[in-house]
């Protein structure tokens, strides 16, 4: 029946892989990349373009990276972490050389040592670029500093046998894990100084994954094992599968944690977190094209909803399962940071996205962050997080794993794996 | 007691001291011209691009992007949706980028007079220096003939330089020194070239000149 329906309504030739039948194995198979030549050398032009937004917006003097392309932006820790993450991948695919690379991620290094404030080793989400100082009232962040982190941990990785390995595992050890836990069960969302913790937890499934497994396999101040198992896996049948979903549906909450881990090989009491976000980017794609007819830019097999900028601003936008917000707004970053779940669909976006809408969606940084083109808006704008989901999921993509053959490797994801009993 | 030593003329040499009123004066002048100008403009320099059309633009696009972050992160409910709500937040976010901007200004501006203090520090060192040693110099100088009119040559003559100040003890320690050495070169001449019954009569005259303690 599915696949029938697709057949009818996708213009786009696709296997036969959706009968109800066949959805489990779907994943499996999908994991192989399908990738023509050329759609390589699109890539790597993406990914190469993408890593131009680092070059540009981090601050030459601290390291820090703005969040957004936007003139008077702030640094973003989140985007800082991807930056770290990208100038090491921009090493190794030569568009930086080893020495410029390491200078940068060393740069970075000293500020957030020196002179960025923080709390327990957690960092402020927004900060001056230029000073590393708090601005916007930002609150202190648990995932962000854990996104930051993992970019530290993971750019050090690329310069074995340096000094940048001892200090990003430096930084890492001084974060009080525990202390954002505030007492309870599960991990914080953030602290501010006058309010105190934030009445959020992360508390369902989300990017959190990340934070988790770097809260878990922390030589110093481990969380206990029990805050892995304390968040809730809400799931909801989609085409005969489960999907353990995100409150938004936003399919960036699906790739984050796996830009770093390669969750392929773990099994988390029965829930295979790469099959997961596979089923929930097909599902992605499925809810755009039911409501194909009522959105312009959901036609010609677009799809595609994350969080991102739109016509009335930034939205946590999504699909089922999930709150599923959507206005016609696509962003471009969806796709590709889904190009490991799903390759063929992800390339059949990324080619329709870069070659119907190139002219008011690609610039010098690669894709704009959004467009909708139901009310004819085209963002003008980059987020450091979208092109940097891009350059890392990509790398996995087209060059073997080797981002999640680096992180996997790292003591302290080793250490979470034991302690969460996730060995297939 | 305290006061039997206290100074009842300050000016006791108008044209030096008055010179050296108006070099302090003038320094002084400068160093607080450029550092309370600098301060001025730089502190209004940086309010007016910080509230600038142009960086409010910005500000209000990025308070209410920074709200939405926080919205899209947190649970949605009924109430974080109300437009009145989601304005208050955006201002309360936009009035604290306020503070924290003329905060930075503020610190820019104490970071810099901390700065423009320590390089006028600097010049006033330098200055002082340029400044005494113009008496200095002369001082010294003056020490060292001194010495060697002390130990017995009265041929020393001072040339001070053209700017020096107290020139005019130049003056004076020549004429001193050339009066000793007249005076003496005489009493040699004397006791050299006259019979020895009327150099005693032409020294005693020469060394009447002098007044000494055993007068």
């Amino acid at each position: 029946m599915i696949t029938a329906f697709l057949i009818l309504t996708y213009s786009i030739e696709i296997p036969c892989i959706f009968s109800d039948e066949a959805v489990n194995t779907v994943v499996a198979q999908r994991a192989v990349p399908l990738l023509s030549q050329e759609d390589r050398l699109l890539l790597k032009q993406i990914q190469k373009d993408s890593l131009e937004y680092f070059l540009a917006y981090t601050n030459p003097e601290t390291g820090l990276t703005q969040d957004s392309s936007r003139s008077g932006s702030p640094a973003s820790i989140t985007a800082t972490g991807f930056a770290l993450a990208s100038f090491a991948i921009g090493s190794v695919n030569g568009w930086l050389s080893y020495r410029e690379a390491y200078e940068k991620i060393e740069r970075t290094l000293d500020t957030l040592e020196q002179r960025t404030p923080n709390e327990h080793g957690f960092f402020y989400h927004f900060v001056d670029p230029k000073t590393g100082k708090r601005v916007w009232n930002s609150e202190i962040s648990s995932i962000d500093t854990a996104l930051l982190i993992a970019g530290a941990l993971l750019a050090s990785s690329y310069f074995k046998g340096t000094g940048l390995e001892s200090r990003a595992k430096r930084l890492y050890d001084r974060v009080d894990w525990n202390w954002m836990r505030n007492g309870s069960r599960q991990i914080c969302h953030g602290w501010k100084p006058k309010e105190g913790f934030l009445p959020y937890y992360w508390d369902m499934y989300s990017e959190h994954l990340i934070l988790q497994a770097l809260a878990l396999g922390a030589e110093t101040h481990a969380v206990p094992e029990t805050v892995w198992k304390s968040w809730e896996r809400q799931s909801e049948d989609w085409e005969g599968n489960k999907i353990v979903y995100s409150y938004t549906g936003s399919l960036f909450t699906y790739q984050y944690s796996h830009a770093f881990i390669d969750f392929k090989n773990l099994d988390d009491n029965g829930v295979d977190y790469f099959k997961n976000s596979t089923l929930a980017t097909l599902a992605n794609q499925k809810f755009c094209l039911l409501n194909a007819a009522q959105y312009q830019t959901y036609q010609n097999g677009i799809w595609g909803l994350s969080a991102s900028l739109g016509p009335d601003g930034y939205q946590a936008y999504g699909a089922e399962p999930g709150t599923a917000l959507h206005d016609g707004t696509i962003a471009p970053y969806a796709a590709i940071g889904s190009i490991t779940f799903t390759p063929n669909e992800s390339m059949n976006v990324i080619r329709t996205l870069y070659e119907k809408y190139g002219g008011h969606l690609y610039g010098p940084y690669g894709f704009k962050d959004a467009f909708n083109l139901d009310r004819n808006w085209w963002a003008d704008e980059y987020l450091g997080i979208d092109q940097g989901i891009t350059i890392m999921m990509i790398e996995n993509q087209i060059n073997n794993g080797d981002v999640w053959s680096r992180f996997m490797k790292l003591s302290a994801i080793r250490r979470w794996i034991e302690r969460a009993k996730l060995r297939k | 007691m305290i006061f039997n030593n206290r100074r009842k003329h300050f000016l006791i040499d108008k044209s030096f001291q008055l010179h050296y009123v108006i070099y302090i004066v003038l320094t002084l002048a400068i160093i607080l011209s450029v550092g309370m100008v600098g301060n001025y403009y730089g502190i209004w320099a940086s309010t007016i691009k910080a509230f600038s059309e142009e960086s409010l633009r910005e500000s209000l696009i990025t308070s209410a992007q920074m709200n939405e972050y926080e919205a899209s992160r947190r649970p949605v409910s009924r109430i974080n949706q109300m437009p009145s709500l989601r304005m208050y937040r955006e201002t309360a976010l936009l009035s604290q980028r306020q503070k924290e901007i003329i905060r930075q200004i503020m610190d820019d501006a104490h970071r810099k007079t901390i700065a423009l203090g320590i390089l006028l520090l600097f010049f006033i060192g330098w200055g002082s220096i340029f400044l005494t040693h113009k008496v200095a110099g002369p001082l010294y100088k003056l020490t060292q003939y001194m010495q060697e009119l002390k130990n017995g040559d009265l041929t020393v003559r001072i040339k001070f330089r053209k700017f020096d100040e107290v020139r005019y003890l130049a003056v004076h320690f020549n004429e001193l020194a050339s009066n000793l050495d007249v005076s003496l070169s005489r009493i040699k001449k004397i006791l050299k070239e006259a019979p020895s019954d009327s150099a005693v009569a032409e020294v005693k005259k020469e060394l009447s000149k002098f007044k000494t303690s055993s007068d």
